[in-house]
């Protein structure tokens, strides 16, 4: 009876948790989109594509939580007032922007070439051409791989207790070393990140669904 | 800073059997259940699907926690260290399950019945017929795992776990040159991830002839 009463009395302490990791889902979600198509972007463009490639390869290699160090205890350091919470977010688009424009990438490559010839040869402009036929089609072949990558976007925001913003599982861990039913507490917080990453694949499958 | 080096270097070490001792538990682990959740009877197959969707959808960090403070209430006390190669190990054998259950899948149905047909047993055929294939096209994404893992021992640091990342952080307050210290430990990331896509790489060529 323990484990439920202990559930019960510290539940609303974890939802009130996270309120700062939905925020923390949110920013990073919509940033990270638009970052990753300013990188995939810098990654076709000429010359510059060399340096998207270390940038993607640096990012897809190293650590989320080291990178929110850095960043963090840089920021202090050089007394740039981004705090924690900014930090945390700046770390998890610099990360997932680089993942996103990977996606991106592969999405539009997977539409046939004849179509932008096939634009071309009606008279469209590049950016018509990028915009009314390339784009559509990419997005339905980009929505599936881009909802794991949100999903795996919001199983990162945990790393942000790492550096000390208050969201679920740090909000969690502070609770348990005051409980002797610990686990209980991450029980919690492991069925709330079930359900946030179960109602984003629900609302990703409906969207897919319309798009087709 | 440079006296901090030896220390740096440890957690370094610590790291590397962290993870080392991780990826291997979790690639056998999950080529067994992977190769049941491929083939083997249809509710095994269920409840494997059922667990790899649960725990793929909590976060790492969630799941070391759990782990952490679980085992000593059913009476199983364990050091912090045991704890993360178990939580580890058991997250990212359900990686290793979806990628190797995925390669099986992927090859034709008919390799499988055709090592029947010419009279070899179950397990024969898989291991000489499935397998083998099967692996060429598992490389690639449990290669990716691996660098996942190596990535997530650094999260063991927020459960208490001296290794990399702890030792940095500690010795970033100490020095106060964070940019030095996390910098170094990018760094250290970096050339271990990245050695393991190489190799990773290397043997996806090797065995890619077909």
């Amino acid at each position: 009876m323990g484990i439920i009463n202990t559930l019960i009395e510290y539940f609303p302490d974890l939802l009130v948790g996270s309120v700062t990791t939905i925020w923390l889902c949110f920013f990073g979600i919509i940033f990270s989109l638009i970052w990753g198509f300013l990188v995939y972007l810098v990654r076709e463009y000429k010359y510059l594509r060399y340096v998207g490639e270390v940038y993607f390869e640096f990012m897809r290699n190293t650590p989320l939580l080291v990178q929110m160090l850095f960043i963090y205890f840089g920021s202090g350091y050089l007394d740039i007032p981004i705090g924690a919470f900014g930090s945390a977010l700046l770390a998890l688009t610099l990360q997932h922007g680089a993942f996103v424009s990977e996606l991106y990438k592969a999405g539009i490559k997977s539409v046939p070439v004849g179509n932008l010839d096939a634009s071309m040869a009606l008279g469209m402009t590049d950016v018509q051409s990028m915009k009314l036929v390339i784009f559509p089609q990419a997005i339905r072949n980009v929505i599936p791989p881009l909802s794991n990558q949100v999903i795996l976007l919001v199983k990162d925001t945990t790393l942000a207790s790492g550096i000390s913003v208050m969201e679920v599982t740090l909000t969690g861990k502070v609770i348990a070393e005051r409980t002797t039913n610990s686990f209980v507490i991450f029980l919690g917080i492991a069925i709330i990140y079930l359900v946030i990453n179960l109602t984003i694949s629900v609302i990703m499958k409906r969207f897919e669904k319309r798009q087709n | 800073m440079a006296s901090y080096i030896p220390y740096l270097l440890e957690g370094a070490l610590f790291t590397i059997q962290y993870a080392v001792i991780s990826i291997i538990l979790s690639t056998i682990f999950g080529f067994v259940f992977g190769i049941l959740g491929a083939l083997g009877p249809k509710y095994i197959k269920r409840i494997i699907y059922t667990v790899v969707v649960i725990v793929r959808a909590i976060p790492v960090l969630i799941h070391l926690f759990l782990i952490y403070y679980f085992l000593p209430t059913i009476g199983i006390s364990i050091g912090i260290a045991e704890a993360v190669i178990i939580g580890l190990s058991t997250y990212f054998t359900t990686y290793n399950i979806e990628s190797v259950r995925g390669a099986i899948l992927a090859l034709p149905r008919g390799q499988m019945e055709a090592g029947l047909a010419l009279g070899l047993s179950k397990i024969t055929a898989i291991r000489q017929i499935i397998l083998p294939q099967s692996l060429k096209l598992a490389i690639p994404p449990l290669v990716n795992n691996w660098v996942t893992l190596v990535k997530g021992t650094s999260y063991a640091s927020i459960v208490g776990l001296f290794e990399m990342t702890k030792a940095a952080q500690q010795t970033a307050v100490r020095t106060f040159a964070p940019l030095e210290v996390f910098g170094i430990t990018l760094i250290f990331y970096f050339i271990l991830c990245y050695a393991i896509t190489r190799i990773g790489s290397y043997y996806e060529k090797k065995y890619s002839f077909s």
